[in-house]
């Protein structure tokens, strides 16, 4: 009776086993056929999509082509994802057939016991034989391993750089102190001056420093600067201008209080600048690159200048990404203007639209494209020209070009710009960079002071007011810090904190703006916040105090004008009905606000 | 005891509750169309209780199958063993901390004093050494997760040659070799970065490592446990412990009565048959080869040291640093574009090329030492292996090889002298 039960569960098990075996094979056939369609389907890299969208930058009012987009997009996702499903339950199915065989086998196995015949006892000859046949395997195996790391020795002699230096004498101290690599370590050597030159080769042409000559003193008085608008956030690139009865009301679709409206040859996101009946602008694509100057009464091109046949240019555009090829704004001394582009192309032209003198930085490796715009004191041109691999701070001669100083700082790449001010009797440039903001010294570029207070990419430049210097990135924090040797912290708040914008100090209130759309406004000296509100639409361009308001422009073009007071107060709310990233800029009692495509000029009427 | 529990109690939660208080690193996107995003969910903070809930499994369980393999004999318990660690420390916690990895943690801890070693990795990579030493392999018979996972599978086991196993026998003590370098100089975790299994308990692995591990247990069916015999790092410390072990499983409860029986039922061939009817060898040429061995000793130790050595740049291409300097390398050597993450990282991170070089000399030349101690250890377990092949010991009754003997208790119910006793035993129940 209990061999029959054992038999019936003997064929049950073997039968179970066999159904078992037969679905892992199947099952796992279909895993592996599934696994490899997964691999080949990514919802991210779909070639269909991107040609499809390829023909959408062709056609971007295509509706139709749109909605095939979405419907080939989606139609991806849901393939991957279910391929993804089935490959989760698959796993599960043939975890469970696993264990029914498993269990079938073991069971089936346990339900017979069968006992081996001894083998004859070991003799003389079996078991010495045995030892010896052992030892010569072990060696043999070692011999195969060995002549496997001959060969694999072989196959990488050169394949493969030697660091280790301390082998050959050098601790790694010393390695990393040294400038000179000792003889032994020839090819680290030349590596390493190669990456040296690499380093330096892109700005190569600027390493030389050259000392001022005599006729080099012409240069604009602090008054001619404050009551023009010669750079990025006007004069000094604080974000202040003394202009007087700007307009309040405007809008660019029907035309009122627009004084003129010019369309922009090229794209570009810098920002214009004014000096006298003169206002500049730049343009570019990856083919060619533009500076134009505009008549500011009536807004008419005067004139137009390719940027090209600079020595040292590189043939093709470096690739950018957001910041495009002409993001950096121009700056003015009031006689020269000067340009600097995404490929590293400086470019200086007199008022006439005469080309002074140019030259080319080296394409800057920089991930968004460069950034930065330009800044001048007295007869020097300030430029930051932050890398990946370095970052440099440099005066060119406003009459020349020629290096007068360069800073090498340490820290790593941004975005923002330089701004001077005068901080006493000393005249600082202040520069935002990772991880801190710094002061230096415009006649040498001496460092003057740096404190440890940002962190992130950082776009946003430095705003000052009254000694005090401020400070902010998104994930950092916002610090106010007493300029001097030593600097000193005197606030930090981490409430509103913008990311492309820079704030801007007018005695005790500083506006931040973030693209998120909200705006406050902090007491200068404590840092506690007057008011703050939240609009729709976020801001790109930066806040520029005048005539006792804040004009604050959305990414829409909507500008946003504010009382700078202690309280929340809304004075209007003007459009130029075209979308903008770039700060207006003010002068002779008007706006100057370029758009995606359009300059305008906005004025009383 | 009431208070103590209380306390305990406060203690674990008090440690738990600190995820609620975590804010999040970024803050969340606004979206404009609407899109109202879901709440966070914070996963429930197993942390240090199911540490030491890992603790008290492994602990219990390796007492129980040591208390069932020794005192008891039951080959059942071993398999149910098996069957639950294959669960719980598998399916359930995903195959991790085990006491192969361990050794990386170990050695990592003892040349790096900032790497503070967790509780669990010290109890997973100590007690089955201890319980090894005093009472043989039982850890390997079903507490470990790899061994148990191919035990279960077992169906027909062959029986290996002893010239392949003996050469093949290398392999464990290479692997634990290059995983105890890498680990040591922090370049790489090879044990857990090519556990075969890890795969199917986490339903997540490269197809590769998918592949490999379907080999090994397809290859277990026939060839019993191939990875304990011929990879496991682990199981070369345990082979060498277990040979001094104080109280190692017996094939027999009593006295051996040489019928044989057992002979064949070891799925791993570490059964030693007995060798009273074997003549010894020449006493001149024995002794001749045991000197010669013992002479070549230092020459092994030396050319290993030095074959090791010379491998010292592919070996230090293991390293992440290393692997990234000779990226940036090669990249200036051949004036290309970086074309990895972790170069254009490393080019927008404004560490300089000659910082990078510096680490990365330093980790080649800790390699380089570690290589030459490595050869030369190798060499030395490879002219040890050559003596103990040279080695001839009397033996008159069928006895597991203490240093192979995984404790599974297969050969049990083979044995007629343990039939007899548990006979006797139910008799007297």
């Amino acid at each position: 009776m209990l061999s029959e039960t054992k038999n019936i569960i003997r064929k049950i098990t073997k039968g179970t086993a066999l159904v078992s075996f037969v679905f892992i094979i199947l099952i796992s056939a279909l895993l592996i056929i599934n696994y490899i369609q997964l691999k080949s389907v990514s919802p991210i890299e779909n070639n269909r999509v991107e040609k499809l969208i390829g023909k959408l930058s062709q056609n971007p009012n295509d509706e139709e082509l749109k909605q095939q987009i979405r419907s080939v997009d989606l139609m991806t996702r849901k393939a991957f994802f279910t391929s993804e499903w089935q490959l989760d339950i698959g796993s599960y199915f043939l975890l469970v057939a696993v264990i029914l065989l498993i269990a079938s086998v073991l069971i089936y196995n346990s339900l017979k016991f069968e006992v081996t015949k001894p083998e004859a006892p070991t003799t003389r000859i079996d078991f010495w034989m045995k030892r010896s046949n052992e030892r010569i395997w072990i060696l043999s195996l070692t011999m195969i391993i060995v002549a496997f790391v001959v060969v694999l020795l072989f196959l990488s002699k050169n394949s493969y750089t030697d660091f280790n230096t301390e082998k050959d004498g050098l601790s790694a101290n010393e390695y990393s102190n040294t400038n000179d690599v000792k003889d032994q370590n020839i090819q680290i050597q030349e590596i390493l001056k190669k990456a040296d030159n690499s380093l330096v080769n892109s700005i190569e042409s600027i390493t030389d420093v050259y000392p001022a000559d005599a006729d080099e003193k012409d240069f604009p008085d602090d008054n001619s600067i404050l009551s023009n608008y010669p750079s990025f956030r006007g004069p000094f690139g604080l974000g202040v201008s003394n202009q007087q009865k700007l307009p309040t009301e405007w809008d660019g679709v029907s035309g009122k209080n627009i004084v003129w409206k010019t369309a922009v040859p090229l794209p570009g996101y810098n920002s214009p600048v004014v000096w006298g009946n003169y206002i500049f602008l730049s343009g570019a694509t990856a083919q060619k690159r533009e500076v134009y100057c505009f008549n500011r009464k009536n807004g008419k091109l005067i004139w137009s200048r390719p940027v090209e046949n600079i020595k040292g240019s590189p043939a093709a555009a470096p690739k950018v990404t957001d910041a495009g090829y002409s993001a950096s704004t121009l700056t003015t001394d009031g006689k020269r203007v000067f340009a600097i582009f995404a490929n590293g192309d400086l470019i200086c032209f007199d008022f006439e639209g005469k080309q002074l003198w140019a030259k080319n930085l080296g394409v800057p490796d920089n991930h968004y494209g460069h950034a930065s715009s330009l800044n001048f004191f007295h007869n020097l041109l300030i430029v930051q020209y932050d890398q990946n691999k370095t970052r440099n701070l440099l005066a060119l001669s406003t009459h020349t070009g020629n290096v007068r100083w360069n800073t090498t700082r340490p820290g790593h790449i941004s975005w923002a710009s330089p701004i001077i001010v005068k901080n006493g009797n000393q005249y600082e440039i202040i520069v935002n960079n990772e991880p801190y903001v710094a002061s230096y010294d415009p006649e040498t570029g001496n460092e003057l002071w740096k404190v440890d207070c940002l962190s992130g990419e950082i776009g946003p430049s430095p705003a000052y007011a009254d000694g005090v210097v401020f400070a902010v990135n998104t994930y950092a924090k916002l610090t106010a810090v007493k300029a001097g040797n030593p600097p000193k912290i005197i606030w930090e708040n981490e409430d509103f904190l913008s990311d492309v914008s820079s704030p801007v100090a007018w005695k005790d209130y500083l506006i931040v703006t973030t693209s998120a759309g909200e705006v406050a406004c902090y007491n200068t000296k404590d840092g506690t916040l007057f008011w703050s509100n939240e609009f729709d639409i976020g801001f790109y361009a930066s806040p520029i105090i005048a005539n006792g308001k804040i004009y604050m422009m959305n990414r829409n073009g909507v500008m946003h004008i504010m009382k700078t007071d202690k309280k929340f107060s809304l004075v209007g709310v003007p459009k130029i009905g075209e979308k903008s990233d770039c700060t207006p800029a003010f002068a002779n009692g008007q706006i100057y606000i370029r758009g995606q495509k359009n300059l305008y000029c906005v004025g009383n009427k | 005891m009431s208070k103590i529990f209380k306390i305990l109690s406060f203690l674990y939660f008090a440690l738990n509750s600190a995820v609620l208080f975590a804010q999040q690193r970024f803050p969340q996107p606004e979206f404009d169309n609407g899109h109202v995003p879901p709440p966070t969910q914070l996963p429930f903070d197993q942390g240090i209780f199911m540490v030491y809930l890992d603790i008290f499994v492994f602990v219990v369980l390796l007492s129980l199958i040591t208390y069932f393999i020794l005192k008891k004999r039951s080959r059942r318990f071993v398999f149910w063993s098996t069957v639950f660690s294959v669960i719980y420390f598998g399916f359930y916690r995903h195959g991790c901390v085990c006491s192969i990895g361990a050794i990386q943690n170990v050695s990592l801890a003892l040349l790096d004093k900032s790497y503070i070693l967790p509780i669990s990795v010290i109890v997973f990579f100590v007690l089955p050494l201890f319980y090894t030493l005093f009472f043989g392999r039982t850890f390997c018979a079903g507490v470990c997760l790899f061994g148990s996972l191919q035990d279960l599978v077992i169906y027909k086991p062959v029986k290996v040659s002893s010239w392949i196993q003996k050469s093949l026998g290398i392999i464990p003590y290479l692997y634990l070799s290059l995983a105890v370098l890498f680990a040591a100089t922090g370049s790489d975790f090879i044990i857990c970065r090519y556990d075969p299994f890890i795969g199917f308990f986490r339903f997540s692995a490269t197809f590769g490592m998918y592949v490999f591990g379907v080999l090994i247990l397809v290859t277990g069916i026939f060839i019993a446990r191939p990875y304990c015999r011929f990879l496991c790092p682990y199981g070369v410390l345990l082979n060498w412990i277990s040979r001094i072990s104080w109280w190692h499983l017996t094939i027999s409860p009593t006295d051996c009565i040489q019928c044989g029986l057992c002979e064949n039922t070891c799925p791993v061939d570490a059964i030693q048959k007995p060798t009273a009817t074997v003549k010894s060898e020449p006493q001149e040429k024995g002794t001749k080869r045991l000197l010669l061995f013992f002479i070549l000793i230092p020459v092994f130790m030396f050319a290993s040291g030095f074959i090791c050595s010379s491998l010292y740049k592919p070996l230090s291409m293991v390293n992440l640093q290393v692997r990234l300097a000779q990226e940036i390398s090669d990249e200036i050597l051949t004036n290309t574009k970086s074309a990895s993450q972790e170069a254009i990282t490393f080019n927008a991170s404004g560490i300089s090329v000659k910082e990078l070089f510096a680490d990365a000399a330093v980790i080649q030349s800790k390699i380089y030492k570690g290589a030459w101690i490595m050869g030369a250890l190798l060499g030395l377990f490879l002219a040890t292996a050559l003596i103990r092949s040279s080695i001839f010991k009397y033996r008159t009754i069928y006895e597991p090889d203490r240093g192979n003997c995984l404790s599974c208790g297969r050969c049990y119910k083979y044995c007629p002298v343990d039939k007899d006793r548990r006979r006797k035993e139910k008799a007297e129940s």
